[in-house]
């Protein structure tokens, strides 16, 4: 615990709240990055808590690619590490030969500005930056995120391989290089998205109606392009298997997105040929339909939608082909193109866990939820 | 083919009829049909037309092409299709529409191209197709059923030779089956369910087996298909490769002839497979396969892909294998080879001129 950091310059501090506690944020560069959306969200997450101070630092300027808006803090603005190289009086102590001074120099307004903040949790994203650290921050709790997609520090910074308390790991990306906790986070989800939950009944209820459904009917949705790479044909025909192999007539609700009329007038017609022609809804304009199933079946033939993360959220129980390349416990993950394995899953559903879905998911898709999992980190030390 | 099949046959059995052949649209088979008589084709693919609303110019053009043209004795079409041939031939003579499509296929029949007004001789290929024709022009048609044919296996059949570079290029191995398909790379013919079936098929632990789907590099699912057989890591075990001129040698080498169209009237190529005795299998419910064969079909209920799969599987037995393409190859010798079918054709021809 410690007090709360002036914002801006400074090195005047007061105690405002013995109980806030800080967060240092290192990334490798200010670069606008696909991992950047997740980070945002923790970091907004964390700016809404009272107690929690946060403050980016970026390892590097960066060289190329999109500047990122800026990233949440606590009103002090993002700083950048390497600007201490071409700090003037330090490039001027070079100029005549006192380098060690100009080092010894910059390793003191470094230690300075990490106890302006004195953070207690250090969040290293991609992992680096440790080597900016002290033994001023001995004590602070320190959390590695890994993320899948290749971070600007490659080849230029080392990734921690040990002192870390939690890695922060995500499907498909590196693991931890060294001792310490894991937490797998395959993805957080904005308010936006969890304002569009459809846990209420009633809401379900009437977007089933608009489209003709009863609300006690077990409904399958997907959505995608209506052309054969999302696989709508496969859809179709999971609704047909879940017949034949499990005496289930479920209706299945494809939600286009900027369908076609020739692959419209296909599809109707596979449904016709499956037996399924009754069931089978094809509709369009309506986002919010997509979340009102009580299972969703993704079967794409390439890489998924992160509204799965929406529907995860909605409690329905979604099952995806290994194409989709989403991970998460709640996603029921089956062969390629296995229609029968589809439907399989999709007759495991139990709608009446619906509840029991959006809990497990709040858990783990929350950002609040991951923000308090890193302070009791910080209590606990 | 259906139109080469009936003009190989009369050329032996009445070298006396003298055939002009008229083609909507210029094709592969020009070639071949030319050596029937001589071929007039309206509109070459590069030509767009719009039947609706047809291009003066264009019109005037195709009125060029036939002006040579004598007024037949009678003429047949080939397939409803075929019958926006009509407005530009001479003559108002008797009209023989042998109609062999299904579906939406058939909306010539109701599309304005004088069709209806012109035939005097309905046909269908099977009897689903003439169901779905009575039930366009209807009460009171008359629509007789006249199967389509292929022509016999040419004597001396496919050298070994032609049939090892085949089963070489598959990748399959003596003691593997090689599972063989066919045809235009679009969602009726379905290579994607082809490729869907090889999974399940591997899936259920089959046998040792190669697939190889041959044709439609032209069309629209052919590449995403190649490319879901790579995405897949397939690509040793599933060969997606451009037709060929002659399909033959791909027939004979093949093990088991597996035609998963979504929608198919009455697949020739399936004719063709079994006429060599390699067995032909396929989905019941969406076409003639099921009719074609009788009692010698072989396949599942249209959409059970796992039960194609197993189709597949209880023909890795040679014996099961050669007694199941014995049975649909004298199905087929007996009732759709020319021979025997298409003196069916030719007496509703004579009757009608």
């Amino acid at each position: 615990m410690r007090g709360q950091p002036q914002h801006g310059s400074g090195p005047a501090r007061t105690v405002a709240d013995p109980r806030t506690r800080s967060v240092l944020v290192v990334a490798p560069s200010a670069l606008d990055r696909p991992s950047t959306p997740q980070l945002r969200l923790l970091l907004e997450a964390m700016v809404r808590r009272p107690d929690v101070t946060v403050d980016v630092w970026f390892l590097r300027p960066i060289w190329y690619g999109d500047v990122l808006e800026p990233l949440p803090t606590s009103g002090r603005p993002p700083w950048i590490v390497d600007e201490l190289r071409t700090w003037p009086p330090g490039r001027a102590l070079e100029a005549i030969g006192l380098g060690r001074v100009a080092a010894g120099l910059r390793g003191l307004r470094l230690r300075r500005r990490l106890r302006e903040v004195g953070p207690d949790l250090v969040l290293l994203d991609d992992g680096v930056g440790d080597r900016i650290l002290g033994p001023g921050e001995a004590r602070a709790v320190r959390v590695a995120r890994l993320n899948a997609d290749v971070s600007p520090a490659a080849g230029l910074e080392a990734v921690a391989t040990d002192g870390i308390d939690l890695w922060l790991t995500v499907p498909g990306g590196p693991g931890p290089a060294g001792p310490g906790a894991e937490r797998s986070v395959s993805g957080l989800l904005g308010e936006h998205g969890w304002a569009r939950r459809q846990a209420d009944p009633e809401v379900r209820a009437r977007l089933r109606r608009s489209v003709g459904l009863e609300p006690d009917t077990f409904v399958v949705s997907g959505w995608g392009g209506t052309s054969w790479v999302d696989g709508p044909d496969l859809f179709v025909r999971a609704l047909w298997a879940l017949e034949a192999h499990h005496g289930i007539r479920a209706h299945g609700l494809w939600v286009a997105i900027d369908p076609e009329p020739q692959d419209v007038a296909r599809l109707e017609a596979e449904a016709e040929r499956c037996g399924v022609g009754d069931r089978f809804h094809l509709v369009s304009g309506d986002d919010e339909l997509r979340l009102c199933g009580d299972a969703a079946l993704l079967p794409y033939r390439c890489e998924g939608d992160a509204f799965v993360l929406d529907a995860l959220a909605a409690g329905l129980a979604v099952v995806a082909f290994e194409a989709v390349g989403w991970e998460d416990e709640g996603i029921e993950v089956v062969a390629d193109l296995d229609v029968d394995a589809a439907a399989a899953a999709l007759a495991a559903v139990d709608p009446s866990a619906r509840d029991a879905r959006v809990e497990a998911a709040r858990h783990r898709l929350d950002p609040d939820g991951l923000v308090d999992e890193l302070l009791d980190l910080v209590t606990g030390r | 083919m259906l139109a080469l099949a009936f003009l190989g046959w009369l050329a032996e059995a009445h070298p006396e009829v003298a055939v002009d052949l008229v083609a909507f649209r210029g094709g592969d088979l020009a070639d071949e049909l030319g050596a029937h008589g001589p071929v007039t084709v309206l509109l070459h693919h590069h030509e767009p037309w719009d039947h609706h609303a047809p291009d003066p110019l264009r019109v005037e053009e195709i009125a060029a092409r036939t002006g040579g043209l004598a007024a037949a004795d009678a003429t047949l079409l080939v397939s409803v299709a075929a019958g926006q041939c009509l407005a530009h031939l001479p003559g108002g003579g008797p009209v023989v529409t042998w109609s062999v499509e299904q579906g939406e296929d058939l909306h010539w029949v109701a599309d304005g191209i004088g069709l209806v007004e012109r035939t005097t001789t309905w046909l269908a290929g099977t009897d689903a197709v003439r169901s779905e024709v009575l039930a366009l022009l209807g009460p009171g048609a008359s629509v007789a059923v006249v199967p389509e044919f292929v022509a016999p296996p040419a004597p001396g059949g496919i050298g070994a030779a032609d049939v090892g570079r085949c089963r070489a290029e598959a990748g399959a191995a003596d003691d593997e089956l090689l599972v063989v398909g066919a045809g235009i790379a679009t969602h009726r013919k379905a290579p994607d369910l082809f490729v869907e079936v090889a999974l399940a098929h591997r899936r259920a632990g089959g046998a040792p087996a190669r697939f190889a789907w041959v044709g439609g590099s032209g069309d629209e699912l052919f590449g995403p298909v190649r490319a879901e057989v790579d995405r897949l890591g397939l690509g040793d075990r599933i060969l997606v490769r451009p037709e060929v001129p002659d399909l033959g040698p791909w027939l004979v080498a093949a093990d088991v002839f597996l035609h998963p169209a979504r929608l198919d009237a009455f697949p020739l190529v399936c004719l063709h497979a079994a006429a060599v005795a390699t067995p032909v299998v396929a989905f019941s419910g969406v076409g003639g396969v099921p009719a074609m064969f009788g009692d010698a079909f072989l396949g599942a209920p249209y959409p059970d892909v796992a039960g194609l799969a197993r189709a597949v599987e209880a023909l890795a037995d040679p014996a099961a294998r050669a007694a199941a393409g014995e049975a649909q190859r004298a199905r087929v010798a007996s009732r759709f080879l020319a021979p025997a079918a298409a003196p069916v054709l030719w007496r509703h021809l004579e009757a009608a001129a």
